[in-house]
């Protein structure tokens, strides 16, 4: 039976002409979505497959030079000097990011460490997007799915009984032994199941040209499997509460604001005004202070820096230039007075994260962004994550080069040798992802369940 | 009559409990998003002066030094926050703060707020433009769907026509009640900018900007809504209003304006930093320092200050020729920005007028663009402040490079000057742009939303009154 109300409701519902446009322009925007995104993710590929070479260290030359230095050869003054290590740290693209990249290109994916770099050098990029195109953001299937994906299917449910029943129609199918629930199902059924298969498509296709790990790909589907659900049932309870098709349109719409646009962008503006970051240009203006200070009193600040690493000999090569020294301890100094600023800095992120994880669960276009997020392999907190791993990888380096550099002296080859290489650690994805889902499920069989006992009332 | 009939249509909009949900709602989101970045632009604006009278207190502080040495460490100019940005933050975020104005370099403005989102959402966090334009069109959809379709599908209209009611009338009764309510965002937009602005005394936008401003909302809300009443019109059933709608609305409102975004990055790619980088490396400084365009720059810059001075040599004039050198190069590099900036920032202005084109086809992003021209979040002032801030540098690193070459005599590098130099350096100060040329270079979002205004007023009229001839037959 409801095999033959499918089949009847799939005929009947796609047949209007702007319903069937809204289809097509859903179709047309996932697909425009997924090309977009898989040709950036291989961009980005590409471009840290060509990172800059010249820029970097060639380690075994470096240490070629440096053995034969420690073998009593001559080589130049300038040649294995500390400061001239450089290494790369660089965030690959995430597993699925060519999905959920929206504002990926803000966010640095590279940085070059060296004692040349203080914390906040490390990520000064040259800027030079067009602040148009990324104020606009890209149309991501991420931003589709949460967003487009609801207002489809309520747009084309929210009156799957309201119609019949305002022109009358609905007394008569009743009489002739038709069923609510059974109508209902089809009907909503006959909405869902574009609304879904179709980024659900995009998705595999997605994931099989990027070549994506099948844990990601199956977390997306049943996140999509699940939203749909919810926004299905969402539609099944206005398409039973309301007799009016105005009523049930602005039910129908409000719910969708209030969920997808209200909420989430409310949760956000709530957690940026609790917990405000620290300015970017206090964070450059401690920094200049510091930058300052330390070049005016170099001599005192070197001789405190020596007195503190007594096994450094200072001074046994003339050759190096003054700058390596002067630089390196502005770069610790300004690391030091720009600490506060950047625990503070991060506390607040923090802050504002646990606040959206907390405050999710009123918003399943939230609960959604996060988990699609999260197994993308994109998002600011990914981004905080990788900024946060190089700063202590430039730690790791500047206390390495430091005694060195400041005395005027090469690292030794074993010295030189325990300086590990950046490997980014990719975060675990979050438990509450977990219960997002299974909230947003029993939410979507909560009000399903909700929607046919009305429906049966109607019969 | 019409005044009657607008007079009931607007009676029938206070009753209705929907519209009254709507309005509650638009309030409040409108204050919390107006108080909100009021609050951010004032703490944003604080920050930057503080940073601006930090930076010359550093310069001023930094000792004796070289010259070019202090040219080195150099200076930033700050771009002030305008007050409006607290009412549309445009693509304020999404731009650089800060220019350091070094030596040798011209660099592009960096430290871009949006790089500090720690939270991802679908849509960007509330700005009350941000409200108005996508919540407040939204609102009108929703309001005014069913304007005809719903007057049809209950059989009103067809009593309507009955009574003899002229078309001309019934068009006027509804497009007059919507008028009220679109004055009546107004005058919300209007609360939202000067209201918490005043009481802080920040505000320090003119009467003209302000009147302006609220004369464009003014202008997109109505056609937006007639918009709406001629789709009402057009369509068959509610449903059908309410798809094709909602549609407009979607289209028009979220779509558009991200689209466009991504085909102004595809069809004008935006140069790769290292390319940049590269480039400035390849043209401004290898073939100087290293390559064979030192010696013509230096023979012209010596030729000029000759002519300046009066003398025959250059050794007659008692200079330092180091000097000479690096303003030699500053003046063979200047040519070189102007070409490659001149290029970056050509690049950036394609992609505005992509979405420029394209607010043809959108009202909102029409009054998108407009509001964040006239609240000088957008492009244009973006570009202006780094073009004013190079300018400035070229003006602090000649006159640091010239007192060099005139003090240092025989000491070369080892000539220091102490704070009196420091002193005489400028502090960067941004110019101000009047109305009149923000609404001179919007002058195509200004036809377009007067275009959307009459193609509403026209269809809305035509389209009503063909639904009343049918209900007559």
């Amino acid at each position: 039976m409801l095999r033959f109300h499918l089949a009847r409701e799939f005929n009947a519902l796609w047949r209007p002409a702007p319903r069937l446009a809204a289809l097509a322009l859903y179709a047309a925007l996932i697909a425009w979505s997924v090309t977009d995104g898989v040709s950036w993710h291989r961009h980005a590929e590409s471009v840290l497959a060509g990172a800059p070479a010249d820029l970097l260290t060639d380690r075994s030359e470096w240490m070629a030079d440096l053995e034969s230095a420690e073998a009593g050869e001559e080589i130049s003054p300038y040649a294995a000097r500390p400061m001239s290590l450089t290494f790369l740290a660089a965030l690959p693209p995430g597993p699925l990011a060519a999905l959920a990249g929206r504002n990926e290109a803000m966010q640095p994916h590279t940085a070059l460490i060296s004692g040349w770099r203080s914390e906040v050098s490390l990520f000064q990029r040259y800027e030079v997007e067009g602040p148009v195109a990324l104020g606009a953001g890209r149309l991501d299937l991420a931003f589709v799915v949460v967003a487009v994906l609801p207002l489809l299917v309520l747009l084309l449910s929210f009156d799957v009984l309201s119609r019949d029943r305002e022109a009358g129609r609905f007394r008569l199918f009743l009489i002739q032994g038709g069923r609510a629930g059974q109508t209902l199902i089809a009907r909503l059924i006959a909405v869902a199941l574009p609304a879904f298969a179709i980024p659900a498509i995009a998705i595999l296709v997605a994931a099989l040209l990027l070549d994506a790990p099948v844990p990601a790909t199956r977390v997306w589907i049943a996140g999509l499997a699940i939203y749909t659900a919810f926004w299905s049932a969402v539609a099944a309870l206005v398409a039973v509460s309301f007799r009016q098709v105005s009523t049930g349109a602005l039910a129908a719409v409000t719910v969708w604001a209030l969920l997808v646009v209200v909420v989430p962008s409310t949760v956000r503006f709530t957690a940026e005004a609790l917990y405000p970051l620290p300015s970017r240009v206090s964070y450059l203006t401690e920094a200049r202070l510091a930058e300052g200070a330390t070049r005016r009193n170099l001599a005192e600040r070197a001789e405190i820096f020596m007195a503190e690493h007594p096994d450094e000999a200072d001074a046994p090569d003339e050759a190096v230039p003054g700058f390596y020294r002067a630089s390196y301890l502005a770069n610790v100094d300004i690391n030091t007075r720009t600490r506060g600023l950047v625990d503070a800095f991060e506390g607040q992120q923090a802050r504002q994260r646990g606040l959206v994880g907390a405050l999710q669960f009123l918003s399943p276009a939230i609960m959604l962004n996060q988990v699609l997020q999260a197994s993308a392999g994109t998002g600011p907190a990914r981004s905080a994550d990788f900024r946060r791993q190089a700063r202590a990888h430039l730690d790791v380096v500047l206390d390495a080069i430091g005694p060195a550099t400041v005395g005027r002296n090469r690292l030794t080859v074993e010295e030189a040798r325990r300086i590990p290489e950046f490997a980014f650690t990719e975060p675990a994805i979050p438990l509450s992802g977990l219960i997002a889902m299974i909230w947003m499920l029993v939410l979507a069989a909560g009000g399903k369940l909700l929607a046919l006992r009305r429906a049966q009332r109607l019969n | 009559m019409t005044g009657t009939l607008i007079r009931k249509e607007f009676r029938e909009f206070l009753r209705d409990r929907r519209f009254l949900v709507l309005f509650a709602l638009m309030l409040v989101l409108l204050s919390a998003a107006s108080l909100d970045g009021w609050n951010r632009a004032r703490s944003d604006a604080a920050a930057r002066a503080h940073a601006a009278a930090s930076d010359r207190e550093i310069w001023v502080e930094q000792g004796e030094n070289n010259p070019h040495g202090a040219a080195h460490f150099a200076r930033y100019a700050f771009r002030p926050t305008p007050s409006l940005a607290a009412f549309d933050p445009g693509v304020f975020d999404f731009a650089g703060a800060a220019v350091w104005l070094e030596a040798h370099t011209q660099n592009p403005a960096a430290l871009r707020r949006a790089e500090d989102a720690a939270i991802a959402t679908p849509f960007p966090t509330l700005s009350a433009a941000w409200v108005i334009q996508v919540i407040g069109t939204l609102a009108l959809t929703v309001l005014l769907f069913q304007a005809v379709a719903g007057e049809r599908e209950r059989g009103t209209l067809r009593a309507l026509a009955a009574t003899g009611l002229s078309a001309g009338h019934f068009v006027a009764g509804k497009t007059g009640a919507v008028l009220l309510v679109v004055g009546g965002l107004c005058i919300l937009i209007f609360l939202a900018v000067l209201l918490p602005g005043a009481m802080s005394g920040d505000l320090d936008a003119g009467a003209m900007r302000i009147a302006t401003l609220a004369a464009s909302y003014l202008c997109a809300l109505t056609g937006f809504a007639l918009i709406v009443v001629a789709i009402s019109a057009r369509s068959r059933s509610q449903s059908a209003a309410f798809v094709l709608a909602i549609g407009f609305w979607v289209s028009v409102s979220v779509i558009l304006p991200v689209i466009g975004g991504q085909l102004a990055a595809s069809l004008h790619p935006d140069i790769d930093e290292q390319e940049l980088k590269n480039a400035i490396q390849l043209e401004a400084q290898s073939p100087f320092w290293s390559g064979d365009a030192r010696e013509p720059a230096v023979a012209a810059y010596e030729a000029e200050v000759l002519e300046e001075f009066g003398a025959a040599r250059f050794e007659d004039l008692g200079f330092d020729r180091e000097a000479l050198v690096l303003q030699a190069h500053e003046e063979f590099a200047n040519e070189v920005y102007d070409r490659l900036y001149g290029e970056l920032y050509a690049r950036h202005e394609a992609q505005d007028r992509v979405l420029r084109y394209l607010a043809i086809a959108s009202p909102v992003l029409a009054l998108q663009r407009l509001s964040s021209g006239l609240a000088e979040t957008d492009l244009t002032a973006q570009l202006r402040f780094t073009r004013q801030a190079e300018a400035h540098r070229r003006r602090i690193i000649e006159q640091l490079n010239r007192d060099m070459m005139m003090n240092a005599g025989e000491s070369g590098y080892a000539y220091t000057a102490d704070r009196t130099l420091w002193e005489q350096i400028p502090d960067f100060q941004a110019e101000p742009v009047s109305t009149l040329e923000i609404l001179e270079r919007y002058r195509i979002e200004i036809l377009a939303l007067l275009a959307w205004l009459l193609a509403g007023f026209i269809l809305a009229i035509h389209l009503s009154g063909r639904a009343m001839k049918q209900e007559r037959l």
